[in-house]
């Protein structure tokens, strides 16, 4: 038995208090509606109490009467199966709308979780479904629905790589930002899609953040070795840098063996000379006579001084700004140097 | 609907390609190991009850599976399953039970003596304990298979033992048997029923059967009177046997829970109906992932603290521990409450399961008292068990 409780009014007489219902429920927003129907059997001192949702669908649960009269506890309060995934998560993770459209119309409710509270919409996005997540969306899912995991719908549709996902989320005022230390949606759309990256960022995500394990959205890019996510990154401004603690961006796209990553950091002023937390430098790790090898031993170093001005000049203007280059008194031929163009 | 075409003779008119589902987008333990061969080899066959093989991978076959979510994909519908489709249940079985092997022998130890400690977990942070396990009757077939008639005497052998039981066991049986035929039927034309299994990894297996019938308008449960030990007949097992209670003890929960069973063992062997057990597979349920102990002890425990800490899942796999989610009605509230339970089923006791659960949870609280304290965790890391 669960320590949570919920407190559920009855409607019918006489039982006009509250029950407090202990363990879990596989359809938990069947609390919703509120409304039970009782058989009391005096016999053998046993209420059975039928929950109902707005849409009557039922869920049945044995309670017990003690002598006092007391409120029951609940017996059973989850199905113990291989799986608590509903029809509703089968069909929206496989993209069947015309049988999603008819499990709503039975009375499933829209935000049934499972066990690991994922919910339909968390599913829809996962496969990449915009026609499911929008009818979902528009049936009234939670948008903000967080699993166990710390995943929410927005960071399932950067896994899907759906930029139409993606969009949709954020047009419902999806939060990008991430309480979850292990993953966010801005580190997951740098591994799938720059796309979906791009969206993101025009909502504002974070684009250095740092996380535990995972590291920049930068880090992430590099170790999925998605070159254009990394471009996209990078001309947008993020720090060339940042990696994962010690470990760099750098040091990340060499141990991948990505050498034309290697190029666009080291044009980015990428550092070929740190040294992660074992103190080795990129070139440490990289293969002999790899692509990655020769990248790194073709970078001019040290810098050309118009490089070492480029970065100095993009560092001054901040990342909020460099939109801005545009705008600055410089021959056409000097801004599309500072952007890269 | 479930077993459209398994019980067709004129498939066998059809040659193994045409036959042959298409599972190219599966994911699924049964999709990776059946090849068109094997399926040439064994789609003929049949076990003494009539089960095939196409009976056995229905449900895979009519679930994809998830990304996330590695699914069995088969099941299997009497004891002989395991045996007459063994080329197909071997490799499946040593796939989801890390390797083991179809020379293995599996280890059961219902002695709760056995276990070290158990009774100490803290309370403020462990707020309950658990453990279940399946049963299958010998002498039926298995719940994807069995018929109206096995059911039923399945459920009146299980009356007659679970309401003989005395002292701490002593409890009630259901369904309200009291109920006149108007009130049941005023509840079926009102649609209040309990409703049948919806996951459709049950469905599809052909779990659901009848379940829309007078006989099963309530769930056949029964229950001691402290509601800390329960049996579910005709679910997915013939049995389903939970002992539970709250707070840390379990200790306490173990061994009402071994010695439950065995009382509950007797009485069927009175009856000339033991449970399915053989020295490979341990005891016998219809899904090759319980097979083993069919064990699966576990704690609600709240770790906000170590939940959120960058090595948390490491650490798990570490213990050969699994979390969920406790599915509460607003677990969020509660912030960071797991279900912590053991990993494994196969290859070693109920003992060393129950043992793998009691330490690795008295370690995870550990760590969350020091992390409340704000000191580190990394010198508490342990090995690989």
């Amino acid at each position: 038995m669960a320590a949570v409780q919920t407190e559920v009014s009855l409607c019918s007489q006489p039982w006009q208090r509250l029950l407090y219902i202990y363990g879990g429920l596989p359809c938990n927003s069947l609390m919703a509606g509120k409304c039970f129907l009782c058989l009391f059997d005096q016999s053998s001192s046993v209420i059975l109490c039928f929950l109902r949702n707005i849409k009557g669908r039922s869920l049945g649960f044995i309670c017990e009467f003690s002598e006092h009269g007391d409120f029951p506890d609940l017996i059973l309060c989850v199905s113990d199966s291989w799986s608590d995934r509903t029809p509703l998560h089968e069909a929206a993770y496989q993209g069947r709308l015309l049988h999603l459209r008819s499990l709503i119309a039975q009375g499933f409710h829209v935000d049934t979780l499972t066990m690991d509270r994922v919910s339909p919409l968390h599913e829809a996005c996962l496969g990449g479904h915009y026609a499911c997540a929008k009818f979902l969306l528009d049936n009234g899912a939670n948008v903000e629905a967080v699993s166990t995991d710390g995943v929410t719908p927005l960071f399932n549709s950067c896994s899907s790589g759906s930029a139409a996902c993606v969009r949709l989320i954020l047009q419902h005022n999806a939060s990008i930002g991430t309480t979850y230390q292990l993953a966010s949606p801005i580190h997951e759309a740098a591994k799938k899609g720059v796309e979906c990256l791009e969206l993101l960022m025009s909502y504002g995500a974070h684009i250095d953040m740092e996380l535990p394990v995972v590291g920049t959205p930068l880090y992430s890019a590099c170790m999925a070795r998605a070159a254009a996510c990394v471009e996209a990154l990078l001309h947008s401004g993020a720090d060339v840098r940042m990696g994962c603690g010690q470990d760099s961006p750098l040091h990340a796209a060499v141990g991948c063996e990505g050498a034309n990553i290697v190029d666009l950091l080291l044009d980015f002023g990428a550092d070929g000379c740190c040294r992660n937390a074992e103190g080795k430098t990129p070139l440490d790790l990289s293969t002999p006579n790899s692509a990655v090898r020769a990248a790194l031993l073709l970078y001019p170093c040290p810098c050309s001084l118009s490089q070492l001005c480029r970065f100095c000049i993009r560092r001054s203007l901040g990342r909020s700004r460099l939109h801005r280059t545009s705008s600055l008194f410089l021959p056409h031929s000097v801004q599309d140097f500072l952007l890269y163009q | 609907m479930p077993f459209g075409n398994t019980h067709n003779n004129f498939k066998l008119n059809y040659k193994v390609e045409e036959e042959f589902p298409d599972l190219s987008k599966h994911n699924n333990h049964m999709a990776k190991v059946l090849t068109k061969e094997l399926y040439g080899k064994m789609r003929d066959k049949q076990t003494p009850s009539g089960y095939t093989l196409d009976d056995v991978i229905q449900t895979g076959v009519d679930n994809p599976g998830h990304p996330f979510i590695m699914t069995v994909g088969c099941v299997a519908g009497d004891e002989e399953s395991y045996e007459v489709f063994k080329g197909l249940l071997d490799p499946v079985i040593s796939d989801r039970h890390g390797g083991y092997k179809a020379t293995d022998k599996h280890k059961t130890d219902l002695n709760f003596e056995n276990l070290k400690g158990g009774d100490d977990l803290d309370p403020n942070y462990v707020l309950s304990s658990r453990v279940r396990t399946g049963r299958s009757i010998k002498g039926f077939t298995l719940p994807p298979h069995n018929s109206r008639g096995e059911r039923r005497a399945i459920e009146r052998l299980s009356v007659e033992a679970l309401t003989s039981l005395d002292g701490e066991f002593k409890g009630k049986y259901y369904p309200l048997k009291s109920m006149t035929d108007a009130e049941q039927e005023q509840l079926i034309n009102d649609h209040f029923l309990f409703d049948k299994p919806v996951s459709p990894l049950l469905t599809c297996a052909g779990m659901a059967r009848d379940c829309r019938t007078v006989e099963t308008l309530f769930k056949t449960v029964w229950h001691n009177d402290n509601k800390t030990f329960l049996v579910w007949v005709n679910e997915e097992d013939h049995l389903r046997v939970i002992s539970m209670q709250k707070g840390g003890n379990m200790r306490e929960v173990f061994k009402r829970f071994c010695t439950g069973l065995q009382k509950i063992e007797a009485i069927f062997k009175k009856h000339n109906h033991g449970f399915m057990w053989n020295e490979h597979l341990g005891y016998i349920l219809t899904c090759p992932s319980n097979l083993g102990t069919g064990l699966r002890g576990g704690v609600h425990v709240k770790l906000p603290k170590l939940s959120t800490h960058a090595k948390f899942d490491e650490i798990l796999t570490r213990l050969r521990l699994q979390k969920r989610g406790t599915g509460g009605v607003d677990t969020a509230s509660v912030g960071g409450v797991f279900d912590i339970s053991n990993a494994d089923r196969l290859g070693s006791s109920e003992v060393e399961q129950v043992q793998l659960v009691v330490d690795g949870v008295k370690l995870m609280v550990e760590m969350e008292k020091k992390l409340e304290k704000g000191e580190a965790i990394d010198s508490m890391i342990p090995a690989q068990k």
